[in-house]
């Protein structure tokens, strides 16, 4: 009895025929497959997905180091303006005559204090002439040695301006002499001149090193090594350059100072592995005045 | 046999349940993969927004307290803009024009944007600029400046260019001013119905009267945006009401502002700066006020009263549409000059004028 019925469940598990088994090895497949291609679309679409979010992430990183350099740039202070590459002077600090303690020599209060100023890359000091009689404001560049211009700081000329009536509470570091500003800027320094400590700064378009089928955004002192910052710009990302309300991709000479704002064009693409056609790619432009006029 | 039956069904069910859990298992590890990135990326996304957006509040909140904030700065004044605040401060760096108080500062604006990603870590963005403040913007020339080609003044009038400050204030017992101004001539005499009565009492120094010339000068003495300032979109301390000055601090001098014109009642007195787009109409009693006094014009009626009394300084008929004016009253106006006051109100009038192209962003 233990026996036959041993053999009958057997007989039962025997009942898988091959006709069974292929049925069932088939369906297997076709479910499979669909569930691969439905898995590699996903994957291909979240694939793309990626790269439109990496490209947009690209553009947009581009932009918004930009958008933190152009506008603190005064007028004239483009030196070199290229549809690849410009080159501007900025701030690293802003300064105001307080207090004469006589000859060329002038106490000035900083904006962003002393640790602001990097004397090893500063090219030199400006002078700003405010509006007047309907004529715009202007910086005039004087290129010098900014360690030599920088004296002596903290009580001293702290005290000689707080003596003017300047609010010196906690902000002694904000207070330095400037030695020889007048032989600098060939005119008599006076208390309530504006001047500004700058530096050359570049920001390039080049092919990438990180990416070597894109260009990137290079940036840093001009002279010195750039630093790749964005990669994934396409070679057809630009600059262009606004003087007197028109568009030039070059501007030279004496059209520099009249320069008052800078066009973006960041054009960002990534490929995937798969076809050509599913290049994700994006198109940032922006408008940026220069000088805060914004 | 039943150990046989357990034993094949077994066999079947292991093979199902391993691939059930690989399947969900990839499936589990593809959708977190999934999601963290994209939650990277959405996390990055934010951010970006956030900061650009505090770069932007910032910008906003920068300009905002240029154009609309007025007197002394605090020391610090907050905004809200969107969806962030503002914080704004000010540091005086030099002086520019101390005869004329004005003086150069670092105004600097510092935004805070709610951080979806980080409550504690706010997204922040700083931007200062240069700016010269016009702390002492009106022009202390003479006690009553009327931007009129003639000034005719009757009867009980006292007009007194000389301070009357009486040691109140540390500027007290400097130059005195003008008694009037105007920009063609003045002409004083009893009023008709009292001959023999008082004749208008003008003093002040170096003269007892100042001739601007011009309205143009007139409006550049009181050195204020006359155009903002009578503007009613334009945010002031008090429009068309006086405030409680029991419950002011003594020294606090508000802006007042009228709509249209004002009949120099007594309901109207305080101090502080006046501000009168329209006419100052004379004709009632008694408007007592100290400090300042701005009027499109004056009217009056010949009649018994003229009267105000100030203490500080008057400007009127500076909307220049009117050339005499003619306050031929038996009881005409008081006004005593007094620095203290005068300076008090004009220092609530200060005004910015920020400096192009000295914008910074900082952080």
């Amino acid at each position: 009895m233990r026996s036959h019925a041993s053999t009958g469940a057997a007989a039962c598990r025997a009942g898988f025929t091959l006709i069974e088994a292929i049925l069932a090895v088939t369906l297997g497949t076709v479910i499979v497959l669909m569930a691969s291609g439905v898995f590699l679309v996903q994957s291909d679409f979240y694939d793309f997905l990626v790269r439109q979010s990496r490209v947009q992430d690209d553009a947009r990183s581009v932009m918004a180091f930009i958008r933190e350099i152009v506008p603190t740039i005064p007028r004239g202070g483009v030196v070199v303006a290229q549809a690849d590459r410009f080159v501007v002077r900025r701030p690293q600090t802003l300064a105001v005559g307080c207090a004469n303690p006589g000859g060329n020599d002038l106490h000035v209060s900083l904006s962003n204090g002393l640790d602001s100023v990097d004397p090893a890359v500063a090219r030199g000091v400006a002078r700003y002439t405010p509006p007047a009689g309907g004529a715009a404001s202007s910086w005039t560049f004087h290129p010098t040695s900014v360690q030599s211009l920088l004296g002596s700081s903290g009580a001293v000329p702290a005290a000689a301006c707080f003596a003017a009536g300047v609010d010196t509470a906690g902000a002694y570091d904000d207070f330095v002499e400037f030695n020889g500003i007048g032989s600098i800027i060939t005119t008599a320094a006076k208390v309530s001149d504006v001047f500004m400590i700058y530096e050359d700064f570049e920001i390039t378009i080049a092919p990438s090193a990180l990416d070597t089928l894109r260009h990137a955004l290079y940036q840093g002192i001009s002279g010195a090594a750039l630093v790749e910052f964005a990669s994934g710009l396409d070679a057809t990302s630009r600059f262009e350059y606004r003087v007197n309300g028109s568009w030039s991709s070059a501007v030279s000479g004496g059209g520099l100072t009249n320069i008052d704002a800078i066009r973006v064009t960041a054009n960002t693409a990534l490929s995937g592995s798969a076809a050509a056609n599913n290049e994700a790619t994006f198109t940032l432009e922006t408008v940026i005045p220069l000088g805060g006029a914004w | 046999m039943v150990t046989v039956e357990r034993s094949a069904t077994q066999a079947r069910a292991g093979f199902a349940l391993a691939v059930v859990v690989f399947l969900l298992f990839a499936v589990a590890m593809a959708s977190a993969t999934g999601y963290t990135v994209v939650s990277i990326e959405s996390a990055m996304a934010i951010q970006g927004e956030e900061s650009a957006e505090a770069a932007q509040i910032a910008r906003a909140g920068l300009e905002r307290y240029f154009g609309e904030h007025l007197g002394i700065p605090d020391d610090t004044t907050t905004y809200a803009i969107g969806g962030g605040t503002v914080y704004i401060t000010a540091r005086r760096m030099a002086p520019v024009d101390t005869a004329d108080g004005v003086w150069a500062y670092r105004v600097r604006a510092r935004a805070e944007v709610s951080n979806l990603s980080s409550a504690v870590r706010p997204a922040t963005a700083t931007v200062q600029q240069i700016a010269w403040l016009h702390e002492e913007p009106v022009a202390r020339t003479a006690a009553f400046t009327g931007s009129y080609s003639s000034i005719s003044l009757q009867g009980w009038t006292t007009i007194e260019g000389d301070d009357n400050s009486f040691g109140q204030c540390a500027d007290s017992g400097g130059e005195d001013i003008h008694g009037v101004g105007h920009r063609g001539s003045l002409v004083t005499a009893p009023h008709p119905d009292n001959p023999s009565g008082p004749t208008p009492d003008i003093e002040g120094g170096p003269d007892d009267e100042f001739d601007f010339g011009t309205h143009a000068a007139v409006v550049d003495s009181a050195a204020v945006r006359w155009d903002v300032l009578q503007d009613p979109s334009f945010p002031v301390d008090y429009h068309n009401t006086v405030p409680d000055f029991s419950s002011l601090p003594t020294d606090e001098f508000p802006i007042v502002r009228v709509s249209g014109n004002l009949t120099a009642t007594s309901s109207w007195s305080g101090r502080g700066v006046l501000i009168i787009p329209g006419s100052l109409i004379l004709g009632s009693c008694c408007l007592n006020w100290e400090g300042l006094i701005l009027a499109g014009n004056i009217r009056s009626t010949s009649g018994f009263w003229g009267y105000f009394f100030l203490r500080g300084m008057i400007i009127a008929g500076l909307d220049g549409t009117q050339d005499v004016l003619s306050i031929n009253t038996s009881v005409g106006p008081q006004v005593y000059y007094d620095v203290c006051s005068a300076l008090a109100a004009s220092n609530a009038l200060a005004w910015w004028e920020p400096l192009p192209d000295t914008f910074e962003e900082i952080q």
